[in-house]
């Protein structure tokens, strides 16, 4: 028993004295988990990253990328928070699945010194100081850059149309950021653009996205538009696409925005029985988030319109070039990562091309 | 070898705590070790054996520890439930709503936790009980139930308890109590206090008093109960009540280590709270439970987890790693009962 | 006298009648019949085609996972291993597919394979070491969740879709028929479906495998003294349920494409809870395919309907556990066991 011991703490101190010697920069990288194929993009710009710079030779980086089971596994990512602080690493990446269960923690990292870099959507509500740089996309800019890409296909039918038209958002949940600022900045938008043209907007559905929005509302009455967000009870893609089917079914759908990838599956695959999606007049226009094989699919077969995506592999990229720099003191600010609106036309091209993913 | 395992057994601190358990807590010592060595040499020097990681594994086993013993109850009596994950989703989400929304004080919060609860628990048990119905089912039923009435109830939206210095934030040194000592920040595990305490308690219940030996009864022989003309129906049923109110009560140090409950989630505790409940030597067929034994299941449980984060594993390997520690402790105790006989 | 006789023989009758699981099935389908009016009058989208083919679809992989659990039911045991071994067999399934480039049969092969090994370590662990069903699927299905989030590093995994090639498999479910006015999907894998039904239902009934899971749920003692390797026939019954995990496992790739490690937990429950709203008995001894088939179509008709009259998917929760409980209750008084 007492050589056991010897030997254990033996092997500790010796791996203690290994650390201290090497010019390692240890990353910790809690995301969301690697529920949809964008996360795997976002690690595969993150390795890439790390190996560029280690080929360099100037520094050598090792990071530990984790992330929970599902973008509602709460309890889950504040262990793996709490375990990577416990890591002592020389910097944390993270992006928060909830905004309210870390504050403690991250005032931890503020103590204990430790820079924490948001990236995907960050972490909102975070104390002051605690993270010093962001690499993330801006949901809210996202989600109307999806409603002007769609406004640009839908516009004349709309003036077209002797009665109301619906427009059909379907948010996975009603408290991730990410999600809910891309739904809020497409209803918003789609009330501007209409506003320009004289046509009044009602906006039903999910409590939450009725309420959260900016722009000017109109009774169901009034409106030239209608737009209804559902959400459904789980996120999964069974359950966004039962609630899509239930837009696809009514007969004054002129489009529907799937506002994450989930999402955006959900339609496709709740279409798959209705055939109610294309790019024709008397179709609904379908225009949906981030990629991955079952939308690339959609929209190279013509289902889908369009779809904006993110940068994930420049977020990962990105996400590695500020932690190091923050690891070694130097400043860092945030970075807008980019979104783009693509269709059947564009997808080839390669500032899209890059960034889309399987 | 035999007389070496003869001579340990007899040994009077393995009598008072049974052979099971000084095994349980010979795994736990394993696995720290494991994990300690583990740690350095796969992830990058990384410390396992320190006060922090104690804290943050223990945070996990509290909630988990809560809904053991609760169930630990059930299984006494021959029963199942499958419903204390969700009812305590459940308790903590309508509990948080009426705090953040209807501006409930936070002691009213939080004492609305338990009785929640208390109610589901009261339901199963009369159904259990009373109507004769399989605890599996009506378990699995209340389960979609509870699902169902906490995302109602919120309208399908996370609810967020407050902060530590948000209003009403003094709920969360229940679990955890930071002071400050000399300048540097100390965490007092109070969580675990308050386990210890309600153990304690759940085992006098369970051993001690004659709602506990009829509970342990009526899963060792219930037609035997039945013929001897007691009315054993109450105590069944306060099994299930005693299940549903640990289960409330467990919501609140979910919530104050993990702040936001999801409506529609919690199943997962489910298995982790059986499968602790059930390595500690609670049997399943009823009759035999150890409410020492839960206690140090719920902490191999949380240890693990910790562990596998330490040792930079994929989280997943905490769901396998698991079963396996579940099944190697059922078909020990199968082969000693097969041996007894 | 003559008279009365035949009066009592008649009321005989009549509440055997009203105790058999015959009664029950009928039950059920005036329960299915009403509901389907109701959501028809409530809301006019629901009325269209489609939905039935939505419903169907909807149904496939629960269903195989109830006419598989069913067996198991009926020996007094269950399989809570299902539904993240449904997940863990497809991930695997996707990950040779697309990191080994398997062909799409060997693919589809070795998921069924998979499911059929679990039943039997399954089988093996309650019957041979006498661990009770629930703790030892309890830690397959924890197993399970945790082997197929580790083998793909936690990556999500992908059935061929679309245009892709081998992606015809998913054909065998649904079939796309061009009509006049456009394409109208007819629901193949209903057919399908029913077939199994008949299937497994004559399987249960008339075949040596049947009747003995039968006896093992009702009078296991009796059936060994017959001098019945009891130990083969448990396990089979398990081995069976493996096997309907399995396909409802290649079904569900068939249906989603997108297979999300750490899913799963809980998909097993409503196969379990509608092969016992279809009159199945927890205690074993008793049940009925064509039943567990009706109780499925009422869980599916519940997912699809209720959103229709805007209710979302947390009411269907409560109310399937509501049936469940309603189902248990009634089974309980009209048998008064």
């Amino acid at each position: 028993m007492k050589k056991l011991v010897a030997l254990v703490l033996a092997l500790v101190m010796v791996l203690g004295l290994t650390a201290a010697f090497a010019d390692d920069y240890h990353f910790e990288i809690v995301s969301k988990g690697f529920q949809s194929t964008y996360w795997q993009a976002v690690l595969k710009g993150a390795t890439e990253e790390v190996e560029k710079i280690n080929a360099e030779g100037k520094d050598k980086i090792t990071m530990n990328f984790v992330g929970p089971d599902s973008e509602s596994d709460v309890a889950q990512q504040v262990q793996q928070f709490t375990s990577a602080l416990n890591a002592a690493p020389a910097a944390i990446g993270f992006a928060a699945v909830d905004q309210n269960a870390f504050n403690d923690l991250l005032k931890e990292a503020l103590e204990k010194k430790i820079p924490i870099i948001g990236f995907d959507s960050g972490v909102p509500g975070a104390p002051e100081g605690a993270v010093y740089a962001n690499a993330s996309t801006n949901n809210y800019v996202a989600g109307t850059v999806a409603a002007e890409g769609m406004w640009e296909k839908i516009v004349a039918r709309i003036e077209a149309a002797p009665g109301t038209v619906r427009i059909g958002e379907v948010n996975q949940d009603a408290t991730g950021e990410s999600v809910t600022q891309r739904g809020l900045g497409f209803i918003d938008k789609i009330i501007e653009l209409a506003a320009a043209k004289g046509w009044k907007v009602a906006v039903i559905g999910n409590e939450f996205y009725v309420n959260g929005v900016k722009g000017e509302k109109a009774a169901e009455a009034d409106a030239k538009i209608i737009i209804e967000a559902k959400v459904p009870a789980q996120s999964t893609v069974e359950l966004c696409a039962n609630e899509a089917s239930v837009l696809l079914n009514e007969d004054d759908l002129i489009s529907v925005f799937g506002s994450n990838q989930v999402a955006a599956e959900g339609v496709v695959a709740a279409d798959k029985n209705l055939f109610k999606c294309g790019t024709g007049d008397d179709t609904v226009i379908a225009v949906g988030f981030d990629s991955g094989a079952t939308l690339k699919a959609a929209i190279r077969e013509g289902v889908m319109y369009g779809a904006v995506t993110q940068s994930p592999v420049g977020i990962g990229k990105v996400t590695i070039d500020l932690l190091l720099a923050s690891a070694k003191g130097e400043p860092v600010a945030d970075t807008d990562t980019g979104c783009a609106f693509y269709t059947l036309e564009n997808i080839d091209t390669p500032e899209i091309a890059d960034n889309l993913y399987d | 070898m035999k007389d070496l395992l003869n001579r340990f057994k007899s040994l009077k601190l393995v009598r008072i705590m049974g052979f099971n358990r000084v095994v349980l807590i010979g795994v736990i010592i394993v696995l720290c070790l494991i994990f300690q060595v583990l740690s350095a040499v796969l992830n990058h020097g990384n410390v396992f054996l320190t006060y922090a990681r104690f804290t943050s594994a223990m945070n996990y086993g509290y909630f988990i520890g809560f809904l053991a013993l609760g169930v630990t109850f059930v299984i006494a009596t021959g029963g199942i439930d499958f419903s204390v994950g969700p009812v305590m989703f459940c308790a903590a989400l309508i509990s948080g709503y009426c705090f953040n929304n209807y501006g409930f004080p936070m002691w009213v919060s939080l004492i609305m936790c338990p009785l929640i609860g208390m109610v589901f628990g009261t339901v199963g048990g009369f159904f259990v009980s009373y109507l004769h119905l399989p605890s599996f089912i009506t378990s699995l039923a209340l389960m979609q139930i509870a699902k169902g009435v906490g995302s109602i109830f919120t309208k399908t939206q996370n609810v967020s308890w407050p902060g530590s210095s948000d209003p009403g934030g003094w709920y969360r040194s229940l679990s955890n109590l930071d002071i400050t000592v000399g300048g540097q920040r100390v965490n007092i595990p109070t969580g675990l206090i308050i386990l210890i305490v309600v153990a304690i308690l759940c085992s006098i219940v369970l051993n001690k008093t004659k709602a506990g030996r009829y509970m342990i009864c009526l899963g060792a022989n219930r037609e035997a109960v039945r013929l001897s003309g007691v009315d054993t129906r109450r105590w069944e049923m306060l099994a299930y009540v005693i299940c549903g109110t640990l289960a409330g009560f467990a919501a609140i140090f979910y919530v104050g280590c993990y702040t936001t409950v999801q409506p529609v989630k919690g199943d997962t505790f489910n298995n982790e709270a059986i499968a602790a409940c059930v390595m500690g030597g609670t049997s399943m067929a009823g009759g035999l439970a150890s409410i020492l034994g839960t206690v140090i299941g719920s902490f191999i449980i949380a240890i693990m987890q910790e562990g596998i984060l330490s040792m930079g594993f994929n989280i997943a390997f905490q769901y396998s790693l698991t079963a396996l520690i579940l099944l190697g402790a059922v078909i020990a105790d199968v082969m000693s009962r097969r041996r007894r006989n | 006298m003559h008279m009365e006789k035949s009066t009592d023989l008649r009321k005989q009758a009549r509440s055997a009648f009203i105790r058999s699981s015959a009664f029950q099935r009928l039950i059920l389908i005036a329960v299915l019949v009403l509901l389907y009016g109701f959501f028809y009058l409530a809301s006019p989208s629901f009325r269209k085609y489609t939905t039935l083919v939505q419903i169907c679809s909807n149904m496939y992989y629960t269903l195989l996972m109830a006419i598989g659990v069913t067996f198991p039911l009926i020996t007094g045991g269950n399989d809570l291993s299902m539904g993240t071994g449904l997940i863990c067999y497809s991930l695997i399934g996707s990950y040779l597919m697309r990191i080994y480039g398997w062909p799409l049969w060997a693919a589809i092969l070795i998921t069924i394979g998979m499911g059929v090994a679990m039943g039997a370590v399954n089988g093996f662990g309650v019957a041979k070491l006498d661990i009770p069903p629930f703790i030892m699927t309890l830690a397959s299905m924890m197993f399970c969740r945790g082997m197929g989030s580790i083998l793909t590093g936690g990556f999500s995994g992908t059935w061929p879709d679309g245009a892709e090639p081998g992606a015809e498999f998913r054909n065998v479910f649904r079939l796309i028929v061009k009509t006049d006015t456009g394409r109208m999907p007819v629901p193949l894998g209903m057919i399908w479906m029913i077939l199994l039904v008949i299937i497994m239902s004559l399987v249960l009934n008339k075949t040596r495998v049947g009747r003995y899971t039968i006896a093992i749920g009702s009078n296991k003692e009796a059936l060994k003294l017959s001098g019945v390797n009891v130990l083969k026939w448990h396990i089979f019954a398990y081995m069976i349920c493996g096997l309907f995990t399995g396909f409802a496992a290649v079904t569900y790739a068939a249906t989603f494409s997108n297979i999300t490690p750490g899913q799963g937990a809980g998909f097993e429950l409503n196969a379990i809870g509608a092969a016992i709203i279809g009159g199945t008995a927890m205690t074993g001894g008793s049940g009925s395919v064509f039943g567990t088939f009706l109780g499925v179509l009422l869980i599916s008709l519940l997912q699809v309907g209720l959103p229709f009259i805007g209710l979302n998917a947390d009411w269907q929760l409560l109310i399937t556990g509501g049936i469940l409980l309603g189902a248990v209750t009634i089974d309980k008084m009209r048998n008064g066991k």
